[in-house]
């Protein structure tokens, strides 16, 4: 991998070779971290390629450093080459959200807590933008966001029920046997408002969510 | 039981029939299309259309050689989704051919149709599908006994994008071919830039947007930009989103293997840039000729020959349309 500027970063095994990104597991200065390698992608036109590029990595450090700075459970920003198209990330130990719920281990709750998180983050003004289980983690039954490269900061409301609408398709799609598993979602999301945000409301969230989900064609 | 399975076509714009035989060999349709004289499809008119064109398909059909109506063994057609009156034409027809023929009737699902045809054309096993039509924008895997939805367009088709466009540049239905060309002519002349014909980029997750990039691109004509160039741009745009979250599948799914379905995989560009995706992730990348990827009969009869083998028939009670028919709804039982 191209990297070899970055100073004694060690890798160990490729992670996940993402839509987006390679993500190898290593060691930098002793401390694990993760190399998250933007590579271009050949089917775009160059130049539609480096603006998304720019783009998702500009927002990724941004939302990364304000979600540090929160305590927000999420990766922090260690290093950041943007004309290497890398950044370094701590490392977050476990397993993603995907794997968790196929292996069917996993505490009756787990769904009710991510609607709260995905609240909280909505609550600092914050999109994920894409809400896959391969970009939440479990570790030590603790949820972990990752991924910020589609988030949005000050989004508008549709932002916040499209969340809810990929992380819907994704759990109608992947995790057929929690046949409930959006609802169980949306009421963790409702729970855990906090009555003195200024930010959009839990209900007009979710009522835009549904609006979402009754225009997508042929809707269950 | 050998012989041949009849399909019937008429989701929207195209009145189609096909036929495969039992053993899975694939015969072109006969199909017509209806073209809107201005303006976008209108259901009523499309479906006058599939009616005043039935008897000639069907002469078209019986006269071919290798036709004849005793190797006839089951009838399917479209049973959604679609534009209620149009499907009602093939299904009425499907109906009657059924009964005088003392054959099964067939209720099929169109989307799935599209992957079964494509599977059976290119041999692939187990592919996520970008379903790329006018009224359809989807990415679709195989998971837990059904065809499941992982993404798919939040407003309009892709398809319907395009042809939206080219109706606000005087060009007539379909679009698509004609963005296709202009586009060609335009890249060919040289080095191009998207510096100055940037469009929205609309991709959430799985799921993507194309209204925005639609109204955009007509502005960009509006702001005196040529016309090859915009539309070369919306191309290089819109395929990149449709590649993107095709890519978001391949990733999530952990297959690796994409096929291409619908109307708009006819275009070569698009057929390229999915192509360079699946190189450069050590996948491969299937789509099939293009008389199947555009609405045929023949994708039809395919996935009623894969029903049949498992006696999945459809009852005359059971065999009424359902316009809002989703590609999970379809329990897929065959291999």
């Amino acid at each position: 991998m191209e990297c070899t500027e970055i100073h004694i970063w060690k890798p160990e095994i490729v992670l996940h070779e993402g839509a987006e990104a390679i993500v190898t597991a290593g060691s930098w200065l002793g401390r694990k971290a993760v190399l998250k390698y933007r590579r271009p992608r050949r089917y775009r036109h160059p130049d539609l390629d480096r603006r998304l590029t720019r783009q998702r990595m500009a927002v990724e450090a941004r939302v990364l450093s304000r979600l540090s700075a929160a305590g927000f459970p999420s990766p922090s920003l260690m290093l950041m080459e943007p004309d290497q198209s890398t950044m370094l990330l701590s490392r977050i130990e476990g397993k993603t959200l995907y794997d968790v719920l196929k292996s069917e281990e996993y505490s009756e709750d787990i769904l009710h807590s991510l609607g709260g998180l995905v609240r909280r983050l909505h609550e600092m003004g914050i999109s994920h933008g894409d809400l896959t289980t391969h970009n939440i983690m479990v570790s030590e039954d603790n949820l972990h966001l990752i991924d910020f490269g589609l988030s949005r900061q000050s989004p508008e409301l549709e932002h916040f029920g499209l969340d809810l609408q990929v992380l819907r398709e994704c759990l109608g799609s992947s995790h057929t046997n929690i046949p409930d598993a959006i609802e169980r979602v949306c009421q963790g999301y409702m729970d855990s408002e906090c009555q003195n945000s200024d930010s959009e409301s839990a209900i007009n969230v979710i009522e835009r969510f549904h609006k979402i989900v009754g225009r997508v064609r042929y809707h269950g | 039981m050998e012989g041949i399975i009849l399909g019937i076509e008429s989701t929207a714009h195209t009145f189609s029939f096909g036929r495969v035989s039992t053993s899975g060999e694939l015969f072109p349709s006969f199909s017509s299309l209806y073209r809107p004289e201005e303006g976008g499809i209108h259901p009523r008119e499309a479906a006058d259309h599939h009616s005043e064109t039935t008897s000639l398909l069907l002469e078209r059909l019986s006269s071919s050689d290798d036709f004849s109506w005793d190797s006839i063994i089951a009838v399917a057609f479209s049973q959604g989704p679609g534009l209620g009156p149009c499907l009602r034409v093939g299904a009425s027809v499907a109906r009657t051919l059924s009964t005088r023929l003392s054959v099964p009737l067939l209720g099929v699902n169109h989307c799935v149709a599209h992957i079964e045809v494509g599977r059976n054309q290119t041999g692939c096993k187990d592919p996520v599908l970008l379903y790329v039509s006018g009224g359809n924008t989807q990415v679709i895997a195989r998971a837990d006994g059904r065809y499941r939805v992982l993404g798919e367009t939040l407003d309009i088709g892709i398809g319907n994008m395009l042809d939206k466009f080219a109706r606000t540049q005087g060009i007539p239905f379909p679009g698509g071919p004609e963005i296709e060309k202009l586009s060609n002519e335009f890249s060919e002349k040289g080095e191009t830039s998207l510096d100055d014909v940037l469009l929205p980029y609309g991709v959430h997750g799985m799921d993507l947007a194309f209204s925005g990039m639609l109204t955009s691109a007509v502005q960009k004509v509006a702001e005196g930009k040529s016309l090859g160039e915009v539309c070369w741009s919306l191309q290089e745009h819109s395929f990149a989103t449709c590649v993107e979250v095709a890519e978001r599948a391949l990733a999530h799914t952990g297959k690796d293997e994409l096929l291409l379905g619908g109307g708009v995989a006819c275009n070569e560009r698009l057929r390229n840039m999915s192509k360079m995706m699946c190189e450069d992730r050590g996948a491969e990348c299937f789509w099939p000729d293009k008389p199947y990827c555009i609405d045929n009969g023949t994708m039809i009869a395919e996935l009623g020959r894969r029903m049949l083998e498992c006696g999945l028939e459809t009852e005359l009670m059971d065999s009424g349309i359902d316009p809002s028919l989703r590609t999970d709804n379809t329990a897929v039982v065959w291999s």
